[in-house]
């Protein structure tokens, strides 16, 4: 066990060094930043990058100084804030997005297994079709039609609750249905699949016809075991809601990662995007990590069909 | 043994394709797909589908949906309902591109994973990992600022982001298959593997990849809708059902139809092609009896 | 196999899952209900659009900046609602010489919010400072009329007490010009003039705009600014005009427009204007107008124009741009732009002096396309293929889709479009001048000298690259001018020469200002500069 939560997070490093690289070369290339020849700014602020990036070294070297400042965990410089470090401002803005992440994946998981749930059981019936038919809409609609949708009913409408911004808890409830939309059809479908196959399995009729209640055997066995698909994807999982991010953090003013992401980018901020793209690939290598470690941990024996 | 490997397959597409229009959800999904795409087509070769064309401008702005205008005309007085055919071609087309990216590159790279097996295989997995550290939309935004906007950058970035899932599924096919009798006896009988690949493996793998294949498009769709709202897609006066619908987006409450008639479209195929995947999978899939 | 379930455990499952979750649904309405959002009194909510680039107001040159500056800080004037110069830092001033000196008595009792005294030293540093070549600062021209201002800008001069500004004393500050200039007070009421404080500049350096270092003299004082999010300014209980009535100004940044709508709607935010107001809305109220109190609108001394990099083909070429300038119909802009725009053919707005009235007859676009086929591309053919770069923003969208469907339809040549994010779009427009951008320039004094010289040769914000000595000593001659008269058929003379003849714009129409207010506020003045002060502003219960 031990020595399996260590394999992993040496395979991490690998990945992280890989990524960081890609990062790196994807840099230079992105024309209209600090190293794009075309630009002629003023001698003061070239010299000001120059002397910060070594933009005068060979490319090795400049790797090698941008690795060497990755690794003592200095993100370094944010090009448009002046010269304010994108540690300070990634410590800002990690948490917001991770109270909106965490709030949109309990809600997914709440509503979407009991979806997956009942029309597992009642498969074949109106209720099977119906939970399905919710559940494939929430991924059926892009992510700004559902905000839009969300805006004009709770908040233009009925105007109960606020439509942008994050000044108070509850600021939180919009965004994090809207982003919950996706992973929850995503979590109903797989629950019920799983359900599904399980059902099928010969030791769960064993189990039945040994004469266990019918409630013991769902509690025990259908349940425990349709947890793993769910852990399973949990990788998966974090990367839809990041990448939802994006779009929701943007219609509701909200400023988490994924809005500075964005507006990085459009910035040629080059610093704060490669930050940002280390840190979800850290948020994303972690989870997949546990996931990996819980698998294990709840039965290493079944297998389950990746979606 | 090569026609005795094609039978069976022969047989198990004919009982899949019979199950799937057993399911009347699923010919309906098929059938709108269909209708989709002969619009989508039809517009492709420059068939005119209505009276105006799509970068017509007029004097006629903002109009409701009335008789002259079926879906109403936008800001610059074009007609909608123009657009939005106009709109099918780019937005299916880049949706069955991706897939075709995706079914070219995954599958190959699934293939010679999971045949090869070991450290290749090891090795490969190590990428397809490293493909999934990175979120999709990221990797699609940064593409498309190197890139530049238009198609070419759009469905490279997305195609980018679709290939994982169906490498990783051939990859588990093929390892499957690849203990089953008919490919031992290949083996034995000398076939190269690529030959043991094309001809006896990828066809009993199909069926999996092509419902893998039936989600990517309705993603693609999506995903580039989403560009266009985050002000990466396709620059005017080019539109897909996503630039048109993120235009629509400012008007919700004035003229809602700029915004309903995109999404309806959009809605309407992924959803065709999330229940049409449904169904394949559930007529391929020979444990769940109906 | 589903059916060895009995129905009645499936049924106890789904019936608890539906008791919650309508006990779930039921108390959030409930809360939400109670939870009414409603505003805060003492407290005005307005959305910037986007972040600011720069707080440094001898850098900064776009309206969210002076959005923020201009309630922060005053200087030796300040501008009255109807638009005159009234004294501020300054107490009095006597002009001499025949308007070429400028003597300002500062006032004892301007304090900055440490509490140290503003002096006619902080003025001076600051005026050095938006000279020094090094600062780099785009807004350097606007001092250009003062002796030896150009000179030591340019790198000519490097003495800068050469330069012709003193204090005398700490409460004396003098000013001498190189030629009499009519508008110059207005000049002493804009932020690039304002005073700056030497030592938290030298001490925090490019730091020195974070709340905490920043230090100003005007009504708010800068509290918080969560970067792409927000600003907080507090009231200046040492502001030497009086503790304004509002205790606290929240300046969101919402660059999507419906969102911010949709938040004044919501009654999250007390005031938007067209960065917030989508198009469809403003028609809207527009024909509501007298039945809507919360609705007001001015037209604003705010020009949209397109502009040409003059030493990018094919608008190297004067026949080009002039069969541009032709072949755009700019009443129909206007129409399609539904927020009371009015055109313009030439680049003075009303009521400015040297105002021309709109010519329609100057789209022409049979004409234009001679034009064309002199420049060597009959009927659109050969044409380079040219991009028009815009920002990102809703109603410009609009306007360069407008424009490319004209230069389609009248020329047969098509321009990509390009859109950037606005601080890229700055950048980019500063660096590396695309072909053709859309513009626009908002008055920063109600003079036309404001408008004119923009286009000579030396000025920070001339993206266009064409340099005409000519125009410059067309405008150089109209701005001393005393008798506005003259003044106004020598300005007409050079708004011709640019608009008609050289044309490296094309000037398009005025913007207007559509703001909605809510009932609760009182005390916000439009003004023609587009300049929002909330110092007379307060928020009731």
């Amino acid at each position: 066990m031990f020595r399996l939560v260590v394999r992993r997070i040496l395979l991490m490093l690998p990945l992280l060094w890989l990524i960081a690289t890609a990062t790196f070369l994807l840099m230079r290339l992105l024309p209209g930043g600090p190293f794009d020849a075309e630009k002629n700014l003023p001698p003061e602020i070239m010299a000001n990058l120059k002397a910060k990036y070594h933009l005068d070294r060979p490319l090795l070297e400049q790797y090698g100084y941008y690795l060497q400042r990755l690794v003592k965990g200095d993100l370094g410089m944010s090009y448009k804030y002046l010269d304010r470090s994108v540690n300070d401002i990634l410590s800002n803005a990690f948490p917001v997005s991770l109270v909106l992440g965490t709030v949109a994946l309990i809600l997914a998981i709440s509503v979407g297994m009991p979806l997956g749930v009942v029309a597992a059981t009642r498969r074949g019936t109106i209720v099977d079709a119906l939970c399905m038919a919710v559940s494939t809409i929430g991924v059926s609609l892009p992510g700004f039609v559902m905000g839009a949708l969300l805006i004009f009913v709770f908040g233009i409408w009925l105007k109960i609750l606020p439509v942008a911004l994050w000044e108070s808890g509850w600021h939180i409830i919009l965004p994090a249905i809207t982003l919950a939309c996706g992973p929850t059809a995503y979590i109903a479908r797989l629950t019920r699949v799983s359900i599904l196959q399980v059902f099928e399995m010969d030791w769960v009729r064993t189990a039945r016809i040994k004469g266990q209640s019918y409630q013991q055997t769902i509690i025990k066995h259908v349940l425990r075991n349709a947890l793993i698909p769910i852990v399973t994807v949990f990788g998966p999982l974090t990367a839809i809601i990041i990448t939802g991010s994006f779009v929701v953090e943007y219609i509701y003013a909200i400023p988490g990662m994924g809005r500075f992401f964005v507006t990085a980018v459009s910035n040629r901020d080059y610093d704060l995007v490669v930050g940002t793209t280390l840190i979800f690939a850290v948020l994303l290598i972690v989870a997949n990590t546990l996931v990996d470690i819980a698998y294990h941990m709840l039965d290493p024996r079944i297998q389950v069909d990746t979606l | 043994m090569n026609l005795e490997s094609l039978n069976l397959v022969k047989r198990s597409s004919n009982a899949t394709i019979y199950k799937m229009l057993k399911m009347p959800v699923t010919t309906l999904a098929s059938g709108i797909i269909f209708l989709l795409c002969v619009i989508a087509i039809l517009s492709l070769l420059g068939l005119p589908l209505t009276a105006y064309a799509y970068d017509q401008t007029s004097e006629q702005i903002l109009c409701a949906p009335s008789l002259s205008h079926w879906m109403g005309t936008d800001e610059l007085g074009r007609d909608l309902l123009t657009r939005i055919i106009y709109g099918s071609r780019l937005s299916i087309s880049i949706g069955f591109l991706v897939a075709l990216i995706a079914f070219l590159f995954g599958t190959a790279y699934g293939a010679i994973a999971g045949f090869a097996g070991g450290r290749v295989d090891t090795l490969l997995m190590r990428g397809i990992d490293l493909a999934y550290a990175l979120p999709d939309l990221l990797v699609m935004i940064l593409i498309g600022v190197v890139v530049g906007r238009g198609t070419k950058g759009i469905l490279l970035a997305l195609g980018l982001v679709s290939w994982m899932g169906t490498a990783r599924l051939v990859r588990a096919q093929f390892l499957h298959l690849k203990h089953e009798e008919f490919i031992e006896a290949a083996r034995a009988f000398g076939l190269e593997p690529w030959r043991i690949i094309v001809r006896h493996l990828l066809p009993n793998a199909i069926g999996p990849i092509i419902v893998s294949l039936t989600f990517i498009v309705p993603s693609a769709i999506l995903a580039e809708s989403t560009l266009s709202f985050i002000g990466l897609g396709l620059s005017p006066p080019a539109c897909s059902w996503g630039t048109l619908a993120s235009e629509g987006w400012r008007s919700l409450r004035t003229q809602p139809y700029l915004i309903f008639w995109p999404s309806l479209f959009i809605f309407v195929t992924v959803l065709s092609f999330n229940l049409l995947g449904d169904g394949l999978a559930d007529a391929l899939d020979p444990k769940i009896r109906k | 196999m589903w059916q060895i379930m009995s129905k009645g455990s499936t049924n106890s499952y789904l019936l608890v899952f539906a008791l919650l979750s309508t006990l779930g649904i039921t108390w959030l309405v409930f809360a939400g209900i109670r939870h009414k959002v409603t505003h805060e009194a003492g407290t005005l909510r307005l959305n910037l659009g986007a972040e600011p680039p720069s707080l440094d107001w001898a850098k900064a040159t776009d309206a969210t900046s002076f959005d923020v500056v201009s309630n922060i800080m005053v200087g030796l004037t300040a501008y009255t609602p109807n638009l005159s110069c009234a004294p501020a830092c300054a107490g009095s001033w006597e002009i001499s010489d025949k308007g070429r000196s400028y003597l300002f008595h500062i006032r004892p009792n301007v304090l900055w919010s440490d509490g140290k005294a503003v002096t006619a030293y902080d003025f001076e540093y600051a005026w050095r400072r938006l000279l020094d070549p090094k600062t780099a600062g785009p807004y350097a021209f606007f001092l250009y009329d003062v002796e030896n201002a150009f000179e030591f800008n340019q790198g000519k001069l490097v003495d800068a007490s050469k330069l012709g500004f003193k204090a005398i004393d700490a409460r004396t500050f003098i000013v001498h010009l190189r030629r009499p200039a009519a508008y110059f007070l207005y000049l002493t009421a804009f932020s690039p003039t304002f005073p700056q404080r030497q030592d938290i500049i030298e001490r925090y350096g490019d730091r020195w705009t974070e709340p905490g270092n920043l230090v100003s003299n005007g009504p708010f004082v800068l509290k918080q600014w969560q970067h792409e999010y927000k600003i907080e300014l507090e009231q200046n209980p040492l502001y030497f005009g009086g503790t304004p009535l509002l205790k606290k100004i929240k300046m969101f940044m919402v660059p999507e427009q419906s969102t911010a709508f949709a938040l004044y709607e919501n009654n999250e935010l007390d005031f938007i204007d067209n960065r917030s107001f989508p198009t469809s809305e403003v028609e809207l109220y527009r024909k509501m107008n007298q039945h809507c109190p919360q609705y007001h609108e001015t037209s604003l001394l705010r020009v949209n124009y397109l502009g040409f990099n003059v030493h990018k083909p094919p608008f190297d070429s004067i026949a080009v741009r002039k069969a541009i300038s032709m072949a755009v119909d700019r009443q129909r802009l206007c129409r399609i732009l539904r927020h009371g725009e009015k055109p313009i053919s030439y680049l003075i707005p009303k009521p400015l002096l040297g105002f021309s009235p709109f010519d329609e007859n100057l789209f022409n676009p049979a004409m234009a396309r001679k034009f064309l086929a002199s420049a060597g591309y009959p009927d659109g053919k050969n044409f380079p293929d040219v991009y028009l770069l815009y920002p990102h923003r809703e109603d410009t969208r609009l306007l360069v889709e407008a424009i490319q469907d004209e230069l389609k339809r009248n020329l047969n040549i098509h321009i990509d479009l390009v859109n950037q994010e606005w601080q890229v779009y700055l950048q980019t427009l500063r660096n590396n001048s695309p072909p053709i951008y859309r513009s626009a320039w908002g008055a920063d004094y109600p003079d036309p000298e404001t408008f004119m010289n923009l286009f000579t040769s030396h000025n920070g914000n001339n993206n266009t690259h064409w340099a005409n000595s000519a125009y410059d000593q067309m405008v150089s001659k109209a701005a001393c001018e005393i008798n506005s008269a003259t003044r106004a058929q020598l300005y007409k003379k050079a708004d011709y020469f640019l608009c008609n003849q050289e044309v490296p714009i094309v000037p398009l129409n005025t913007a207007v200002q559509n703001v909605l207010i809510k009932p609760w506020v009182s005390g916000i003045e439009l003004n023609a500069l587009d300049l929002q002060f909330y110092s007379n502003v307060s928020v009731g219960d």
